[in-house]
């Protein structure tokens, strides 16, 4: 049973989709009770973090969340999903995060190259191509969780495994079958073979 | 790839207008995604033209591509409000595309961008040339013309949270006489954020010519993909030849 939390941006509905397509049950999640006592946690990504640390802290998801992340569960962040785990972000300086991860999030330097960084882009040792839409990048106080970068300007960190915790800054349920592939892996906790 | 709909079908017509019936979306939306399609942009041709009647865009089809497509795909017309966008997003769009309702009133963009990010706002902007160097906006798919300046409007959407621009320069629309390489450029070095150029696509070398020297992020097609005179792995091919580098289909 996958727990897919519901922040109210629009659009999780692509990560459902992607969870009920590689034929995994389900659990939508918009307050603490709907969280299943096991099982991975996925937190899609779309929206502004500011909008999306207010809903979630409103309904009590935030704090399950953390109790959760300290439990040792299994958490996959997917874009938004992953820099929500950090607690600042320059996309909205007067709002804390989950504080899960250490580091932070900060605006892409993209040395001139437009932004948000929107396409397809290769990533890891395999160079697999996977979908990015975003403007801001995670970085992590431990360099060692970086499992795989892209580039876009700057190269920044593509993936994140740290403990039981998976992060995606693409979004592996909208990069096609290689994506889902990806998305499969992590959820089953396996090697991502990116 | 770029999908204009019409009661759930995919039509194409020339300059927005004689629309032809050019097949079901779905098996459409999945034929270009296998030939390896980057994004698909689905544009409700009839919820723009029929605003008047505050129709917005209907849903049931969306949800529908969204079942069976896994790769980005936005959705355009008749967005007026961040309810309008959330509804679509919520149905599986990945991305949304505002036009008329953006000219009316930029700020839709911010309210848009403010909670669901800036990446998945879209301004549609359908430009015509009103001088060989300039070109105005216009409204409802290019059947009202605006006194409004593209150049300056791209910037306003810009500062409103646009986070892309899908320039469509209504001039080149359907003639595939090649996309319009100097007016991509103005608006793509006037602005911050990623250029998809679109309208006038008839060759490969259009393509490379638009994102080189025009320097769109993306370009767009539409006919010459539904027609066959060309597939996406045609262009790809041809582009990575080129050295401009593309997702292998």
């Amino acid at each position: 049973m996958v727990a897919v939390i519901d922040y109210g941006a629009g659009n999780l509905g692509n990560a459902q989709r992607a969870v009920d397509e590689l034929g995994f049950r389900k659990q939508m999640v918009r307050t603490p009770g709907d969280l299943p006592a096991d099982g991975p946690i996925l937190l899609p990504g779309v929206g502004n973090y500011g909008a999306a640390v207010k809903t979630l802290e409103a309904s009590g998801v935030a704090d399950a969340l953390r109790t959760a992340a300290a439990a040792g569960r299994q958490m996959i962040g997917v874009c938004l999903g992953l820099q929500l785990m950090f607690r600042t972000s320059e996309e909205a300086v007067n709002f804390l995060g989950l504080g899960i991860l250490e580091g932070r999030v900060r605006r892409l330097d993209s040395r001139g190259r437009p932004l948000p960084h929107l396409g397809w882009c290769p990533v890891g040792k395999n160079r697999t191509p996977m979908y990015f839409a975003h403007s801001y990048v995670v970085e992590p106080t431990d360099r060692s969780s970086i499992t795989a970068t892209a580039e876009w300007g700057e190269t920044f960190p593509a993936v994140i495994r740290w403990g039981a915790i998976t992060g995606f800054q693409f979004h592996p349920e909208r990069s096609g079958d290689p994506g889902l592939e990806v998305l499969a892996h992590a959820i089953r906790g396996e090697d991502l073979r990116l | 790839m770029c999908l204009d709909v019409a009661k759930g079908r995919v039509v194409k017509g020339t300059q927005f207008k004689d629309l032809k019936d050019q097949g079901d979306l779905v098996d459409l939306a999945l034929r270009y995604a296998d030939q390896g399609a980057d994004e698909i942009a689905f544009l409700d041709i009839e919820a723009s033209a029929e605003a008047a009647q505050e129709r917005s865009t209907r849903l049931d089809w969306v949800e529908r591509v969204a079942r069976h497509l896994f790769v980005p795909f936005s959705v355009g017309g008749g967005v007026r409000s961040w309810s309008d966008a959330l509804r679509l997003l919520d149905s599986g769009a990945d991305r949304i595309s505002v036009g008329s309702a953006a000219v009316a009133r930029p700020e839709v963009l911010g309210e848009i961008a403010s909670r669901a990010g800036a990446q998945a706002v879209i301004l549609s902007l359908d430009a015509r040339h009103s001088g060989p160097d300039r070109c105005i906006v216009t409204r409802r798919g290019g059947r009202e013309d605006t006194t409004i300046d593209a150049l300056d409007f791209a910037r306003t959407a810009v500062a409103h949270d646009a986070g892309e621009i899908l320039l469509n320069v209504i001039d080149s629309d359907g003639t595939r006489a090649g996309f319009d390489i100097p007016y991509t450029r103005t608006i793509a070095e006037g602005v911050s954020v990623p250029v998809i150029a679109s309208g006038g696509a008839g060759r490969v070398e259009d393509f490379l010519a638009v994102l080189k020297e025009g320097k769109a992020a993306a370009a767009l097609g539409a006919g010459v993909f539904h027609d066959g005179t060309l597939t996406v792995g045609n262009v790809k091919t041809f582009l990575t030849k080129h050295g401009v580098p593309v997702r292998p289909c």
